[in-house]
């Protein structure tokens, strides 16, 4: 048992908030952080987002980075989260810890790129910025300002890249690897994601209404969200109570298309059987659901088949995408951290904009926030582009 | 926990090399060479050919070979490494971005330009639901893929994994990538591999796939005997933490035949191996692999293809050696890859004897 992993430290910003208390106290008022771009700079006005509401001037100063330094959006946001969680976790000086950091991210530094990307070809006026362009220079700026983790790489399997960033560093726990690894990841709003997803059609230019009969595409997000592993035989060695565990965890590939979901739901559905498979759970042992319900007419038809063939009856589910937007590459771990505070403080989170039940489902999303309902072990999916599903079981400490 | 042993049963490669044996390309005057493609047709279908990226087009091939090296049909992972995804297809949709003012795109480029869209194409191909994964980090994107697989085997999660490396080099990102210093400016010599003098390597693109495999049979070309990432940051101890790998593996240095590198040519590079493999005694024989498939992000699956040959046929092709110290029966091989001295990828590959 002493080889369970522990979750020690939370570290999370979104559209509703920039750290763990404030996002807490938007979720219990169901509070969305979605509204007009103010920061993006896109002519695509018409679709709203889900900002994290700073500048890029004002989150280098709660970073206490010098405001002339050449970092991208989706750094600053990783450095705030990942600093949080540690800070949880109790551990203040990295580099005395076996510690490493496995984040995730799609975009890189490409709101900065995109910006720049003419004078990286015709001129010489932002070269400092090529550095900083692909996935792996974000992860190296987030442990150039967190601390000297013995072991970094970065994991880039489009939406589901933070959950998959959690497999591997709970994989590596286990296999005695780490002492201690922090999960997570961190992806900034860009033209280039919210025009390209406006290619394939999939954003909504309401705020997204997930698994409602009508829904109409995706509402862009951003933000970041960082979890501290250890085994639990660690963490008591050092002293620190676990906030919860991480019960099982499957990933899994549709295989079907690059951007489209199976119609059956297959690789959600394979996701989610080996993640219970692996917590020795029954299916109707898990409390809640937090789905990955982008929005998409595709997505949570897919995604909802898969849950019922698993589920019956299906737990109470919801997509908090409704609140923050889709925050991408940063997803999973954001709402692996928003239902772990839902389950911490015992309620359910809603699902915002629902009207009508999908009619090819069985079931509906929670309509408002469930007060006093404990959860004991809650499932989160996370699923990307080119059928990268993941899902992972969290199980409370109480 | 159970641990099991982990080989590499086949392996697959497209790069700037001729088919057949290796030969030291003529680097010209850009020092930047992309790859000799095969004919896509004869494993892909036209259909989907036609919507492929060449990126997309060479992982898969290599991926394929690998497969078919190994007997291997379906695997239990796909997991990749790339430095820069899909590159030429994110420069298409960004130009057009720009030039367009956000109006009026089609979605293809950006459909395909997701960092794991060689991974998933092979899964789609394959009909291959199993573990998916991509990592992104820089010079050791490869190595990360393969520590995921390594790992997974070892603990006895998979059976088998398929591993690629897959970059490619277009003339844009080689143009940005010139203007941060990543290129040589002289012509390359092959006196750069030997002591190098000038600053910046040589560019080349290419994929690599290796599949890892928990059993040893007639396809197994080497073991793979431990794996360590390091990122070290502000130290300067890798002297010592090469020890410490070496140790928990009960080898020293001296133990050890070659040292398979990432020399490149770039004096900075090379000086942190130089330091480590030269300046001993007994040192091991020095194997060099960059001059022959041109530095990308993840050049290294050249070279562990290269390693994981010298491993089974006990023969090290000429343009291989950088300087030859022993001449026994190899039995282990180092494999040691550097990002920028922060971050290093320790390989420790053994020869199996059937």
């Amino acid at each position: 048992m002493n080889q369970r992993i522990a979750i020690t430290g939370l570290g999370i910003i979104s559209a509703i908030g920039n750290n763990q208390s404030d996002t807490l106290r938007s979720l219990l008022e169901s509070q969305s952080g979605i509204g007009e771009m103010q920061f993006l700079d896109s002519i695509h006005h018409e679709f709203p987002v889900g900002e994290v509401k700073l500048s890029d001037a004002e989150l280098k100063k709660l970073c206490q980075i010098d405001d002339e330094s050449i970092i991208g959006r989706t750094t600053l946001l990783g450095i705030l989260a990942v600093r949080e969680a540690l800070k949880e976790a109790q551990i203040e000086q990295v580099e005395k810890h076996k510690i490493g950091l496995i984040s995730g991210t799609t975009v890189g530094g490409m709101e900065k790129s995109e910006q720049f990307y003419l004078d990286f070809l015709q001129n010489d006026l932002h070269n400092e910025y090529i550095n900083i362009h692909d996935c792996g220079a974000c992860t190296e700026g987030i442990v150039e300002h967190t601390g000297n983790f013995c072991f970094c790489t970065t994991i880039s399997t489009a939406c589901s890249s933070a959950a998959n960033a959690l497999i591997m560093g709970a994989n590596m726990l286990k296999a005695g690897y780490l002492d201690i690894v922090v999960v997570g990841g961190a992806e900034c709003l860009s033209k280039f994601h919210l025009n390209g997803f406006n290619t394939l059609m999939i954003l909504d230019k309401t705020p997204c209404k997930p698994f409602d009969q009508n829904r109409s595409g995706i509402t862009l997000g951003e933000g970041a969200g960082y979890l501290v592993l250890e085994t639990e035989e660690h963490a008591a060695k050092r002293n620190v109570k676990p906030i919860c565990f991480v019960s099982g965890y499957g990933n899994a590939c549709d295989a079907y298309h690059q951007t489209a979901s199976s119609p059956d739901g297959k690789g959600a559905l394979l996701a989610m059987q080996k993640a219970l498979k692996m917590s020795g759970l029954k299916p109707q042992e898990i409390d809640y659901i937090n789905a990955h319900g982008t929005g998409t007419q595709n997505n949570d038809l897919s995604e909802g088949i898969a849950v019922q063939q698993l589920f019956t009856p299906v737990p109470p589910i919801s997509s908090t995408k409704s609140l923050t937007g889709h925050t991408t590459s940063a997803a999973g771990g954001v709402e692996i951290i928003l239902s772990i505070l839902a389950m911490k403080n015992q309620f359910l989170p809603q699902n915002l904009n629902y009207q009508d039940k999908i009619e090819e489902l069985n079931f509906e999303p929670i309509k408002s926030n469930m007060l006093n309902h404990p959860i004991q072990h809650f499932l989160k999916n996370s699923f990307g582009f080119g059928g990268n599903n993941s899902s992972i079981i969290i199980s409370n400490n109480i | 926990m159970k641990q099991h042993n982990v080989y590499i049963n086949g392996v697959g490669s497209i790069s700037i090399q001729e088919e057949g044996a290796l030969a030291l390309p003529d680097w010209g005057e850009e020092n930047y060479l992309r790859c000799i493609d095969p004919p896509f047709a004869q494993y892909i279908s036209p259909a989907l050919l036609r919507r492929m990226s060449k990126v997309v087009k060479r992982g898969i091939v290599s991926a394929l070979l690998a497969l078919k090296d190994g007997g291997i049909e379906m695997p239990d992972a796909i997991i990749s490494g790339t430095g820069l995804g899909c590159i030429e297809d994110t420069e298409k949709f960004l130009s057009a971005m720009i030039e367009q003012n956000e109006q009026f795109l089609q979605p293809t480029h950006f459909i395909q330009s997701t960092h794991n869209t060689v991974s998933s194409q092979i899964a789609i191909m394959l009909k291959c639901y199993n573990y998916n994964n991509t990592f992104s980090h820089l010079g050791i994107s490869l190595e990360s893929a393969l520590f995921d697989g390594f790992l997974q085997i070892k603990m006895g999660m998979l059976s088998n994994a398929l591993i690629n490396g897959c970059d490619e080099m277009t003339p844009d990102y080689h143009l940005m990538l010139k203007k941060v210093g990543f290129w040589k400016d002289t012509p390359f010599q092959m006196e750069d591999m030997y002591q190098a003098i000038t600053s910046g390597t040589v560019a080349g693109e290419g994929c690599n796939s290796l599949l890892l495999s928990n059993e040893k049979n007639e396809h197994t070309y080497a073991e793979i005997k431990d794996i360590q990432l390091i990122h070290h940051r502000n130290n300067n101890n890798i002297e010592e933490l090469l020890e410490d790998f070496l140790d928990k593996n009960g080898l020293t240095l001296s133990e050890i035949d070659a040292v398979m590198s990432g020399i490149n040519g770039e004096m900075k590079n090379d000086a942190v191996y130089d330091k480590l493999y030269t300046e001993g005694e007994n040192n091991p024989t020095q194997l060099i692999y960059r001059h022959l498939s041109g530095d990308f992000f993840t050049s290294s699956g050249f070279g562990l293809i290269q390693s994981a040959k010298v491993l089974k046929n006990q023969n090290i092709e000429p343009l291989l050696f950088r300087k030859e110290n022993k001449k026994n029966k190899i039995r282990h091989i180092l494999f040691h890859n550097h990002y920028k001295n922060s971050t290093h990828a320790l390989i420790l590959l053994s020869v199996c004897s059937n």
